[in-house]
């Protein structure tokens, strides 16, 4: 009985609050408990539009953009579904949004590598496979490569993409947070994944580039 | 193992979630079967973005401030080395504006042409009207 409340009546912590309380303590004019849902929510947030954006001026922006939509929306949100799904969905439309915005430039897939990911390149072509999985985030060239490639794509297939291998959301949990039906889902996924197998076997076949050949 | 179990644990190898018994498996099989391996190097290109816990490369984390009290720590640290620039601004700002008044407050202002068409003391006292658009000329006599 008590439970965390109890605990820190013992302790002489202050007990933390959850989404729900925050939210509703926000409703009730509490613009700080925003700031903590935010504080609790940016680093989520920020992964999730840097699979989408490489530029970290535009993930922060981004970010940010969410927040204020979330912050503007309160009214909207209902307390049936967890505040981070709410946030998450709001950030995969403004993702969305923006990569719709974009123009899409396939034609610059296999045109001018960085030394970064010619390096990457390299190391693709010679290292392990246990020393790919080490050194990989550590390495610009790795990422901007894989945007690169990821940019190639329509937007629909990227956002399917991202989504399913990179957040590992349910078909379901995709067709609800996208408000399409499941088949769309499962289509939209096959067909990006062929797409994004053509592109790779672009980058891998260049001559400029030349790894795995 | 075979190819098809291996390539279905790639995600799971990237994100280093498989015991040390089950990766030696994935490794020795890719060591074996240069399809799977080829097919791994594939799936590597996107893996940096797609498969990594935080979304990829984060620079302001390779510059060892990913944690947040440290991240704050840099932001204020950034906000204080824009400080004395934006105090530099400012002081120019004022040096103009003082400048600006001091101009001002010392120059005779141009009359306009209906002051200087209805003014009762004579032309000559009228000073710097010869800077305005109508020269005195066009309105003697």
């Amino acid at each position: 009985m008590g439970g965390l409340g109890a605990q820190a009546e013992i302790t002489g912590e202050v007990p933390v609050r959850t989404d729900q309380e925050l939210v509703a303590d926000v409703r009730a004019g509490d613009s700080a408990a925003f700031g903590e849902l935010a504080g609790r929510y940016r680093r989520r947030i920020e992964s999730l539009c840097r699979r989408f954006f490489s530029d970290p001026e535009l993930v922060r922006d981004l970010t940010q953009e969410c927040f204020l939509r979330a912050f503007a929306g309160l009214d909207s949100y209902r307390c049936e579904m967890p505040f981070a799904t709410w946030i998450r969905t709001i950030a995969v439309n403004a993702s969305y949004d923006e990569l719709r915005r974009r123009r899409r430039r396939p034609e610059e897939l296999v045109a001018d590598f960085t030394s970064a990911e010619a390096q990457w390149g390299e190391l693709l072509n010679h290292a392990s496979p246990e020393e790919l999985t080490g050194i990989a985030e550590e390495r610009r060239g790795a990422y901007e490569l894989a945007h690169r490639l990821l940019n190639s794509l329509r937007p629909e297939d990227r956002l399917v993409l991202v989504l399913r291998d990179g957040e590992e959301m349910g078909v379901n949990e995709i067709a609800q947070t996208l408000g399409w039906s499941e088949a769309k889902v499962k289509i939209r996924a096959f067909r990006a994944r062929q797409a994004l197998r053509k592109q790779a076997k672009r980058v891998i076949g260049s001559r400029r580039f030349g790894f795995l050949a | 193992m075979s190819c098809f179990e291996t390539r279905k644990q790639f995600a799971n190898f990237w994100r280093k979630r498989l015991d040390r018994g089950q990766a030696v498996l994935i490794t020795d099989h890719l060591r074996e079967c240069s399809s799977c391996d080829h097919s791994f190097r594939a799936f590597a290109l996107t893996a940096p973005v797609l498969h990594s816990a935080f979304g990829g490369y984060d620079a302001s984390a390779h510059r060892g401030i990913a944690g947040s009290a440290i991240y704050k720590l840099r932001t204020v640290r950034e906000s204080n080395r824009h400080a004395p620039q934006a105090g530099k601004w400012t002081a120019i700002a004022m040096v103009l504006a003082a400048s600006m008044v001091a101009y001002v407050a010392t120059t005779v202002p141009n009359p306009s042409l209906t002051e200087v068409l209805t003014s009762p003391q004579p032309v000559s006292t009228l000073s710097s009207v010869q800077d305005s658009a109508f020269p005195l000329d066009d309105f003697a006599g």
